[in-house]
């Protein structure tokens, strides 16, 4: 079920009506929730809705379990049995076929046909979002940082909830837990800032990135031998406002649905090629992502506090795990790795300089600024050609097109320059820079709130192109 | 890889947006509202996406549902707004 979609639409409303309702009982509004937000994810393939409520049972069972215990040793066992099986489960429906195939290549080199079998596993939608979320909730428990839930019901809850559930912002549960509770206390709702999300949102996706992806990106990235430089250029330069558009698209639609309801997410995106340097990028590019990378990973590697090979190695393990995160495919690896080359050098050449500059010196000279945003955004689209390059060898027939194939271009049109214009700058949506706006739609009478809402919305599916396709996200 | 804390405030999500906005019953009269004219502007539409869908009683649902909604949103020119602007699109869009 996507979001742009009637099917979503009647979905919402019911889910709405059901929510208002049952507000004042707690335990059957959970009951309903969580019963619709498995509906949503069995909209998909009901066989996986098993997957979730094991991840659930399971994930709970073992932080409750190690809440009880004072041992030091059990408490290990029970988070590394959690991480087993998250990990573990993650590996074998996502991982199991690019692992065996790269095996199996491995053995025929040495002339050896191995016996594993190889199998044909559906990706369960979403699955690296929700095993991600119940990871950092048995880690938490773990550090003493979180107490397990009182209820199975209300892990369930959080681990299902449908806003978010299949890509992301990934919610950690010392955000989301504490406003279950809440939840029928609450006495105002941001209206103002729900609808300028949803709306923003998928003004994002229907209408830029589904005609970025329709106009350009796909033909070219498909046949990149085909198309001329400029085509490439504008289709590299296409992918990533489109993937921008889409990803943030849904983060926006899924944190103003869930503000509707009552639930406050932190921000997925906040202006990304708006950044002076690599690090800056992932300050503000799928942040959830990225501080649970920091948060679980960087920093129990020991993150910076060491010498500068063991801060190197761990941004190297990092940014490994980070891009095979997004696929199991070398592309996505590659594309991980280089973003751990950028950081590496960026930490090299602040050492060379000495004492890091100040937000102050850097936003000093504008000039200079702009030059180091057009730089970041220009290195980051390089990296997105291997992302989205379904083998190097498409990767390198792009660059080889950039480099000598200069003539007249097929597909490069003025609406799609407008449609990257207009995408690039819809980064100005992103966090609080437009709350005023915001704030003022908030104190209108709500029948006029309802009619421009619905006013705009025809205008973006109006917009549009027909049909709408899934969102980038949804196969990671 | 920055070592720097991130707390909601960092990320715009700050404390006050919790007491802003409006009570829960405003909001529901805002969403019912939205409901009720984005059937109306979209009316026709709903009904046609209905009919593509594959033949079956989710089809016939959906069709048997939309009809009503399409037929007053026909009668009452709200249509026009959606077919409108689609229109003044693929215009631009040929002559492009």
């Amino acid at each position: 079920m996507l979001f742009p979609t009637a099917s979503f639409a009647v979905f919402f409303l019911i889910v709405y009506a059901g929510h208002r309702l049952l507000l004042p009982r707690p335990t059957a509004w959970k009951v309903f929730v969580l019963l619709a937000s498995y509906f949503f994810y069995g909209w998909w393939d009901w066989r996986f809705v098993g997957l979730l409520m094991a991840s659930s049972l399971v994930n709970h069972f073992i932080a409750v379990r190690m809440h009880r215990t004072l041992d030091e040793r059990v408490r290990r066992v029970w988070v590394t049995t959690a991480l087993v099986f998250n990990l573990g489960t993650l590996g074998f429906f996502k991982y199991y076929g690019f692992f065996t195939v790269q095996a199996y290549l491995a053995f025929a080199r040495v002339g050896i046909t191995p016996a594993i079998p190889l199998l044909d596993i559906i990706l369960p939608v979403g699955i690296s979002f929700f095993t991600f979320q119940a990871m950092s909730y048995v880690i938490d428990v773990y550090r003493r940082q979180l107490k397990p839930t009182r209820s199975v019901l209300d892990f369930a809850v959080y681990l299902g909830f449908f806003p978010q559930l299949v890509a992301g912002p990934i919610v950690r549960a010392k955000v989301f837990l504490p406003q279950i509770d809440g939840i029928r206390h609450i006495d105002r709702i941001d209206v103002g800032r729900a609808a300028a999300l949803i709306l923003c949102g998928l003004f994002k996706k229907v209408v830029v990135a589904n005609y970025l992806a329709e106009q350009i990106v796909d033909p070219v990235f498909a046949y990149p031998a085909a198309y001329s430089a400029l085509d490439n250029l504008f289709a590299i330069y296409g992918y990533a406002i489109q993937i921008y558009c889409d990803f943030s698209a849904y983060s926006d639609i899924a944190i103003g649905i869930a503000l509707l309801m009552g639930f406050h997410f932190p921000l997925n995106f906040n202006a990304p090629y708006f950044a002076v340097s690599i690090q800056d990028f992932w300050r503000r590019w799928h942040i959830s992502l990225s501080t649970w990378l920091r948060d679980y990973l960087y920093i129990p590697l020991g993150g910076s506090h060491g010498s500068s090979v063991r801060t190197y190695r761990n941004l190297f393990i990092t940014f490994l795990l980070g891009g095979l995160w997004h696929g199991a495919a070398w592309t996505f690896i590659v594309w991980g790795l280089m973003h751990g080359l950028y950081l590496m050098l960026e930490r090299l050449i602040t050492s060379w300089r000495g004492t890091p500059r100040t937000p102050q010196q850097e936003a000093s000279f504008a000039p200079g600024r702009f030059l180091r945003m057009v730089w970041v955004f220009h290195l980051v689209c390089f990296t997105w050609i291997f992302f989205r390059s379904e083998t190097f060898a498409d990767a390198a027939d792009m660059l080889r097109q950039l480099a000598t194939a200069w003539e007249k271009p097929e597909l490069l049109s003025g609406t799609v320059c407008l449609a990257i214009i207009v995408g690039w700058a819809s980064q100005w949506l992103d966090g609080a820079r437009l709350g005023r706006a915001w704030d003022r739609f908030s104190r209108w009478h709500p029948v006029w709130q309802g009619l421009t809402a619905a006013i705009l919305l025809t205008l973006i599916l109006a917009l549009g192109p027909t049909g709408v396709a899934p969102f980038i996200y949804f196969q990671f | 890889m920055s070592t720097k804390r991130y707390t909601n405030e960092d990320i715009g999500d700050t404390r006050a947006a919790m007491h802003r906005g409006r009570s829960p019953a405003e909001v529901t009269r805002a969403v019912a509202v939205f409901y009720v004219v984005a059937a109306l502007l979209n009316g026709e539409h709903l009904l046609r996406q209905a009919e593509l869908m594959a033949y079956g009683p989710a089809r016939d649902t959906c069709v048997a549902l939309a009809r009503p909604i399409a037929y007053v949103s026909r009668v009452s020119g709200a249509s026009q707004l959606r077919f409108g602007v689609r229109h003044f699109v693929t215009r631009w869009g040929e002559d492009q």
